[in-house]
């Protein structure tokens, strides 16, 4: 080490090098260890002289030892207190980075199966068609209709067996306004005739669907 | 009010943290052996022996590199470090705390209290105060000019500038005599502790 960088790394201890002197010691630490030993020495001089407790490079290879990954034994603790194993390699203190990652992704992926065999299970235990028997009984038709303004199309479609399903026909015919208040009322009242019987056994607690079916059974205005 | 030589300071600190912040373990490295001294007379105060306090202190460090990032240098460094310090002295403290409690159920059987012992290395605190020892010997054995120089600017903490009107000799000349007062100083240390430092 030449005698101008141990001035300059002298200076810089004092706060006084130039910022060119600065950058070039730091620099210089990475591929010099004498350097740093020269520093850590100027440092203890200062410690010394402020009469601050005096440590050598232990404490510095502890850190380095932790933030590397191994917990070394502490030599300053009394080897007959902690018996340590050389031979053992220590776990990290804190889990790096990329582990804590690749645990989370483990999670997800058995998340992920379990929702899969979740949703496969569903599907193989409980078929889609869950109609109530009543329902089943009778053809479900689905109406579709639009608001008149001269004349409209009404088509009547239903679920039943192939052959109902052949023989049924759109029908088109011109509908009042009282015509359509009066198909959906014929439509709509068993439903929920059905809809409160089956609460009336299932439920019980309620007279409500009650009350709303005497609504229906009147006729729409 | 910031001094210009504690400007400096936080500039140069700034500098060894970007550098450490961009994995530069070595510039780390310089702030570790920089504030462990000054660290370890703080943390001494608050626990029980030097083998706690080098716990403390190692804890600080660890602490202080991974978060590194979180240091935006609106305080000096040396404040930063002194939050984590204290702050990890008082956990590690409320942790020997609970462990002594649970410890001295088993001490009424055993008889025992070996966690409250003074784990400290003798050899090592006796090494540190022979170095220590032959540090001063050898600032005693300085020319008074390079020892003047050194002791305003270490235990007055003067500035270059102002030990040159104090000592009425140029500034270049005041860093020449402190560095050759460290200088010679060191290599005494060397011959004497060879390997000590690194």
């Amino acid at each position: 080490m030449t005698e101008t960088l141990r001035q300059s790394l002298s200076a810089l201890v004092d706060q006084e090098a130039t910022e060119f002197e600065a950058r070039k010691i730091v620099d210089a630490t990475k591929t010099r260890g004498d350097l740093k030993a020269y520093w850590a020495s100027c440092q203890a001089i200062s410690s010394t002289m402020r009469g601050e407790s005096l440590l050598g490079s232990s404490l510095l290879d502890r850190i380095n030892a932790e933030l590397d990954g191994v917990a070394e034994a502490k030599p300053i603790v009394d080897a007959s207190h902690h018996q340590v194993d050389p031979h053992v390699t220590f776990l990290p203190a804190k889990e790096a980075l990329p582990n804590r990652f690749a645990a989370l992704t483990g999670q997800l992926a058995i998340a992920a199966s379990i929702a899969f065999a979740v949703v496969i299970g569903v599907k193989v235990v409980a078929p889609v068609d869950t109609q109530p028997s009543v329902a089943v009984a009778e053809p479900l038709e689905v109406i579709k209709f639009q608001m008149p303004v001269q004349k409209e199309t009404v088509s009547v479609d239903g679920m039943t067996s192939q052959q109902d399903a052949v023989e049924r026909r759109p029908v088109a015919r011109i509908l009042t306004e009282q015509d359509m208040k009066q198909l959906v009322s014929n439509r709509l009242s068993p439903y929920l005739i059905r809809h409160a019987e089956n609460t009336a056994v299932v439920g019980g607690t309620s007279v409500l669907p009650l009350a709303r079916i005497m609504g229906r059974d009147e006729p729409i205005e | 009010m910031e001094s210009p030589v504690q400007k400096v300071e936080a500039e140069n600190d700034q500098l060894l943290v970007d550098r450490a912040r961009l994995g530069d373990r070595h510039a780390f490295d310089l702030l570790v052996l920089k504030y462990q001294s000054r660290l370890l007379s703080l943390v001494n105060r608050l626990v029980s022996n030097q083998s706690d306090a080098l716990d403390v202190l190692q804890d600080t460090f660890v602490k202080a590199y991974r978060s590194l990032h979180t240091f935006r240098g609106e305080s000096a460094f040396y404040t930063w470090l002194y939050r984590i310090a204290v702050n990890t002295a008082k956990n590690h403290l409320a942790s020997k705390l609970k462990e002594s409690k649970d410890v001295s159920v088993d001490d009424e059987a055993t008889g025992e209290l070996s966690v409250l012992q003074d784990f400290s290395a003798p050899d090592e605190e006796a090494g540190a105060e022979e170095l220590q020892r032959a540090i001063l010997h050898a600032i005693e054995q300085l020319p008074d000019d390079l020892k003047q120089a050194l002791t305003l600017r270490e235990l007055e903490g003067m500035s270059y500038d102002e030990i040159a009107l104090a000592m009425n000799c140029p500034i270049g000349t005041v860093r020449s005599r402190i560095f050759r007062a460290r200088d010679h100083v060191v290599q005494e240390i060397s011959q004497q502790f060879p390997g000590t430092f690194l």
